[in-house]
C-alpha cells in the first residue's frame, strides 16, 4: 500500500482521465507514455484509476431502472417491478399492433427505404476529386457537406448524370423531399444509367410526401426493379386498388 | 487489444445494457433451477456483472464479446453455488447440491480475484448522492461537463472541480478498504 499517494493533484488525475478514456492526442499520449514507462508509481496509479472509472459505469449501471429483458424462465417470486413491466409492455405491444393497423405511405417508404450506399471512393484523376471528396461526406452521413460541395462542382461544370443522382439522393437522406424531387424526377424521365435507380428513390419521395398514385405510376415502370413489384403492391393494398 | 479496443468504442451505457439483455434470462434460468428466486437472480447478475466488467477493465480477462458472456456466467456460477452453501448452513434443511462437475469450474473462479470488486463496489455506495450522481452522468452517462452543468445548474468549472474531488474520495474509501482487507 505504500505505493500510492495520499493524494494526487487535479492536473494529474486530469490526465490519467484524459489517457484512460482516450481523449489525448497522439503528441499528449505518446508524451504521457514515456513518463509511464519511467515511473512504477505512475502505471500503479493508473491500474487503481482504471479499476475506479470501471466500478463507477457498473455501478451507475447497477443502480439505473432496467426493463426486463424477454426470457423464457418460470419465475417463481416475482416482484411488482416485473408487474409494472409487463404491463408497460402490453401496452407497447397494444399501441405497436394498432399502428400497424393504421399503415400510410410514410410507413411504407420507411419501411423499404434504405439509403443509397454510395459510390466506392477511389485515388481518381484531380477532375473527379472534388466529387469523391463529396462521397466521402456522403459516407459518412454528413448529406449536408456532400451536398455543399457537390452544388459547388454542379454550378462550375455542366452536371453529370452521376452528380444530379447523389444530390437528389443526399437531399432525400436528410429529408428535404421537394430538393430530392428536382434533381431525381428529370433523371427518373431521361435515359441515363441511373434511370432506374432514380426511379426507385422517386418513388419512395412520393410516399413520404403522402402522393401514393405518383410512387406507383413510377413503380411500374420499373418492374426488375428489386423491390419495386412488392412495394407496388403494399401501396395498391393500401389505396384499395 | 483489438478485441478490447470493440469494448471501448461504444459506451458503457450500451454495453452494459447489452450484455444485461443478453445474460440475465440465463441467469435467471439458472438460479430458479437451483433454488433461487428472481430476485436472487437480479442481484446475482449484479454482483457477477460487476466482477466481470472490473476485470475486463483491469485487462484480468481479454476476449470477445461472445468469450465475455461466458466468463460473465461461469463467475455467477461460482458465486451462485457460495451463497448456497452459505444459506444451506444457516439453514440445515438445504442439502449440498453441488454437483461434481462443477468443481473444476470453480476452481477456475477463484482466481478471479472477485473480493476486490465487492469492496470497489462498496466504496462506491459509499460516496453521497450527489457525487455518485456526477460521476454516472459523466463516465456512465457519457454527457459533458456543459450538459451536466446545465442539468444541475452549476458552472462546467465547478463540475470538473467537484467530479475530481468525488473520484478522490473514491479513491481514498477504496484504498482504505483494501488496507483492512490485507492490501491491494
Amino acid at each position: 500500500m505504500e505505493d500510492y499517494k495520499d493524494h494526487i493533484d487535479q492536473e494529474l488525475f486530469e490526465q490519467i482521465e484524459a489517457y484512460l478514456l482516450d481523449s489525448m492526442t497522439t503528441e499528449e499520449r505518446s508524451r504521457f507514455e514515456t513518463q509511464l514507462a519511467a515511473d512504477p508509481s505512475l502505471q500503479k496509479e493508473l491500474e487503481l484509476q482504471r479499476q475506479l472509472l470501471a466500478i463507477v459505469s457498473v455501478e451507475s449501471f447497477n443502480a439505473a431502472p432496467k426493463s426486463a429483458p424477454i426470457h423464457t424462465a418460470k419465475i417463481r417470486s416475482i416482484s411488482k417491478w416485473y408487474w409494472a413491466a409487463a404491463a408497460v409492455l402490453i401496452f407497447i405491444s397494444g399501441f405497436w399492433f394498432f399502428q400497424n393497423q393504421t399503415a400510410t405511405p410514410q410507413k411504407l417508404a420507411n419501411q423499404y427505404f434504405s439509403p443509397d450506399p454510395g459510390l466506392p471512393v477511389t485515388m481518381s484523376s484531380s477532375s473527379q476529386y472534388q466529387f469523391y471528396d463529396g462521397m466521402v461526406s456522403y459516407k459518412e452521413a454528413d448529406y449536408e457537406k456532400a451536398i455543399a460541395i457537390w452544388k459547388s462542382i454542379a454550378t462550375t461544370n455542366r452536371q453529370s448524370d452521376t452528380l444530379q443522382y447523389f444530390i437528389g439522393v443526399a437531399y432525400l437522406n436528410r429529408d428535404q423531399y421537394n430538393d430530392a424531387l428536382q434533381q431525381l424526377l428529370p433523371l427518373a424521365e431521361g435515359n441515363s444509367k441511373w434511370k432506374e435507380k432514380a426511379s426507385w428513390y422517386l418513388s419512395l419521395t412520393y410516399l413520404k410526401l403522402n402522393q401514393p398514385q405518383k410512387a406507383q405510376k413510377w413503380l411500374q415502370t420499373i418492374p426488375s426493379y428489386p423491390e419495386a413489384p412488392d412495394l407496388l403492391e403494399a401501396i395498391n393494398h393500401l389505396t384499395g386498388d | 487489444m483489438e478485441l478490447l479496443n470493440d469494448w471501448f468504442t461504444d459506451s458503457p451505457d450500451k454495453v452494459l445494457n447489452k450484455l444485461y439483455a443478453d445474460n440475465l434470462p440465463w441467469m435467471e434460468q439458472y438460479v430458479l433451477q437451483n433454488s433461487g428466486s428472481g430476485t436472487d437472480a437480479q442481484d446475482l447478475f449484479q454482483e457477477a456483472i460487476t466482477a466481470a466488467w472490473v476485470n475486463l477493465h483491469t485487462g484480468r480477462f481479454s476476449g470477445s464479446r461472445e468469450q465475455f458472456n461466458a466468463y460473465l456466467r461461469q463467475i455467477a456460477k461460482h458465486k451462485w453455488l457460495n451463497e448456497l452453501r452459505t444459506r444451506s448452513r444457516k439453514k440445515t434443511t438445504v442439502t449440498d447440491q453441488l454437483p461434481e462437475q462443477e468443481a473444476p469450474l470453480l476452481h477456475l473462479a477463484e482466481n478471479e480475484n472477485t473480493e476486490q470488486a465487492t469492496l470497489l463496489r462498496q466504496s462506491f455506495q459509499e460516496l453521497g448522492d450527489k457525487c455518485r450522481t456526477i460521476l454516472g452522468l459523466y463516465y456512465y452517462r457519457k454527457k459533458s461537463l456543459n450538459e451536466i452543468a446545465l442539468e444541475l445548474n452549476n458552472t462546467e468549472n465547478s463540475i470538473k472541480t467537484i467530479k475530481y474531488r468525488c473520484m478522490m474520495q473514491l479513491r481514498q474509501l477504496f484504498l482504505e478498504k483494501s488496507r483492512q482487507h490485507g492490501g491491494l
